[in-house]
């Protein structure tokens, strides 16, 4: 197991939808700058952790600890502010503004000014504004959208919404990244450049935690893989352990 | 008086009227875009906004920008205080029920407002001189320039607000989009608390420079949140240029009814146009063709 110190500690967690046990006792650290991914058939449960990590949903139990601090049962909007930004299977941007603005607004857990500094010290707000604005743009250029910048963010193609997400997560400045299924829908070139721009992100010192379907990108740009099945947490390690991994080739192949 | 004045004079009229018509659909649309809620307690903040300005600065005998300055603050602390009583402490609840609750609270202010002032009428000086200004053969009051010039000054300031500072396209986002706003860290409890507070300052600021002009009373909230709500539908219900461009026509359009036709239809023309506009064009006027935003319903 790798011997960095952990960012993320999820212990124990559960949680019942009604009968159905999403998830059981999973318990997964994640190392400090690396990338983890989170494989597993359907309805193994992924989401479901994604989910309750970043706060849209309450375990039944369990804890969760970002940089040691518990953070189980915190709303979604502060658990982005302590530094865990997320993206969704199905992008949610702002549809109707621009795409700078959509990274932009991604800035403001990181903004200081309240309505008190947004009516009284205008020149103080005007400059604020400028500042995030540049930074937008240069996270824009990074996922390498700069040349969209002032379309409204609903008439991109979906795989520049899902880049357009990542930007808007990586404005808030966060210590770890959720990514729900980012490669969902791209081709084969995307999915290269998406696994570029996570490598890319990995070395910002930025902690990733992938939940995702495309085998070969994972197993690419992970340093350790945690398996999913039934909502409970059945192998975890390196690419190479888990592609060697019976349990983890049955479940698989029972797939099929 | 010859016709051509007469049109000029109704304009103008018509111009002041639309103006306040076009503070409350305003009002109306901030807290539509930031909650769903169609809130029907906005024109009581209108009526808050003069009897609290006259009692402040007629009463108590405050200078004007003074009286203004607090009695905008403290009807902005009242549309605040309702949404964390009344709206804020229920879970999920259906938009209908907070839309009756609005109009609940709307009942609340009004006998609030009967205790404290009576069902007297209270007049306000009017902001400069009274002495009409002649423009092609029509008088018009100075009042009237000084409500459009509000107006405009509401416009820009909103539009500075949601274009260029981070609050305020916080409030975009969350109206686009509440789960991805939260996801970006906006607390969008927060901003409904701030939606309420915003609206209800800009009803307190249509009150303050309307009441020069046609007095105010403890019952004006409801007609007044009618026709804001008839030129919000007409602008498109969360479009804010929709909104001043309705409020406006509306406004006109009851000022040469009342000249023309007869004043005793004055408040029916507005309902009317609701009437009219939900039949033949429900998206409003400026829609653009897009699926009509309305959202819960």
């Amino acid at each position: 197991m790798s011997s960095q110190t952990a960012i993320v500690r999820i212990s124990g967690i559960s949680k019942n939808f009604g009968g159905l046990a999403a998830l059981q006792e999973v318990s997964i650290t994640v190392g400090r700058g690396t990338i983890t991914s989170v494989i597993g058939p359907n309805g193994a449960g992924k989401t479901t952790l994604i989910n309750v990590l970043s706060g849209f949903l309450k375990p039944d139990s369990g804890t969760i600890e970002l940089n040691g601090a518990v953070i189980t049962g915190r709303k979604a909007h502060a658990i982005t502010r302590l530094g865990m930004a997320r993206t969704f299977q199905t992008a949610q941007v702002f549809g109707q503004m621009s795409v700078l603005e959509n990274v932009m607004v991604g800035c403001h857990a990181r903004t200081r000014t309240g309505l008190a500094g947004a009516a009284l010290r205008l020149p103080g707000v005007r400059a604020e504004e400028r500042a995030v604005r540049e930074k937008a743009r240069g996270l824009l250029a990074m996922v390498g959208l700069a040349g969209q910048a002032s379309m409204t963010a609903a008439s991109i193609p979906i795989g520049s919404q899902r880049l357009l997400e990542i930007a808007r997560a990586l404005a808030s400045q966060p210590a770890v990244l959720l990514l729900d299924e980012p490669a969902a829908g791209l081709n084969t070139q995307e999915t290269r450049r998406l696994g570029e721009l996570l490598l890319d992100i990995r070395r910002q010192g930025i902690t990733i935690m992938l939940v995702e379907h495309d085998m070969e990108l994972v197993m690419d740009i992970s340093d350790e893989i945690a398996v999913l099945n039934f909502g409970r947490s059945i192998a975890r390690g390196t690419p190479a352990e888990i592609q060697a991994s019976p349990d983890v080739i049955a479940v698989y192949l029972g797939e099929d | 008086m010859s016709i051509e004045s007469q049109i000029v004079q109704f304009l103008f009229t018509g111009i002041a009227l639309g103006s306040i018509y076009a503070m409350v659909a305003l009002g109306f649309n901030i807290i539509y875009n930031a909650t769903g809620i169609l809130n029907f307690a906005q024109g009581e903040f209108v009526m808050l906004g003069g009897l609290v300005m006259v009692w402040l600065s007629v009463t108590l005998g405050l200078p004007m920008p003074l009286a203004f300055a607090v009695t905008v603050a403290a009807v902005m602390a009242v549309g605040a205080l309702f949404e964390r009583l009344a709206i804020y402490p229920l879970k999920k609840p259906p938009v209908l029920i907070l839309i009756i609750i609005t109009l609940a609270g709307s009942i609340i202010f009004k006998g609030s407002a009967m205790l404290l002032w009576g069902k007297k009428t209270y007049s306000l000086p009017h902001f400069s001189s009274e002495q009409p200004i002649a423009v092609l053969g029509a008088t018009i009051l100075p009042q009237t320039f000084w409500i459009i010039g509000f107006l405009a000054a509401v416009v820009a300031a909103l539009a500075l607000f949601f274009n260029c500072t981070m609050l305020g396209k916080a409030m975009r986002a969350c109206s686009f989009n509440p789960t991805a706003a939260s996801l970006v860290g906006i607390n969008v409890k927060r901003i409904v608390l701030l939606s309420f507070a915003v609206s209800a300052a800009i009803g307190a600021i249509a009150g303050i420079v309307f009441t020069p002009v046609v007095l105010m009373e403890y019952d004006r909230g409801t007609m007044l949140a009618l026709k804001g709500f008839c030129a919000a539908v007409l602008g498109g219900l969360g479009n804010g240029a929709g909104a001043v461009v309705a409020g406006l026509l509306i406004g006109i359009l009851e000022s040469f009814g009342a000249g023309f036709i007869s004043s005793a239809y004055k408040d029916a023309i507005a309902l009317l146009v609701l009437l009219l506009v939900l039949v033949v064009r429900p998206g409003g006027l400026l829609s653009r063709g897009e699926a009509s935003r309305l959202k819960d319903f």
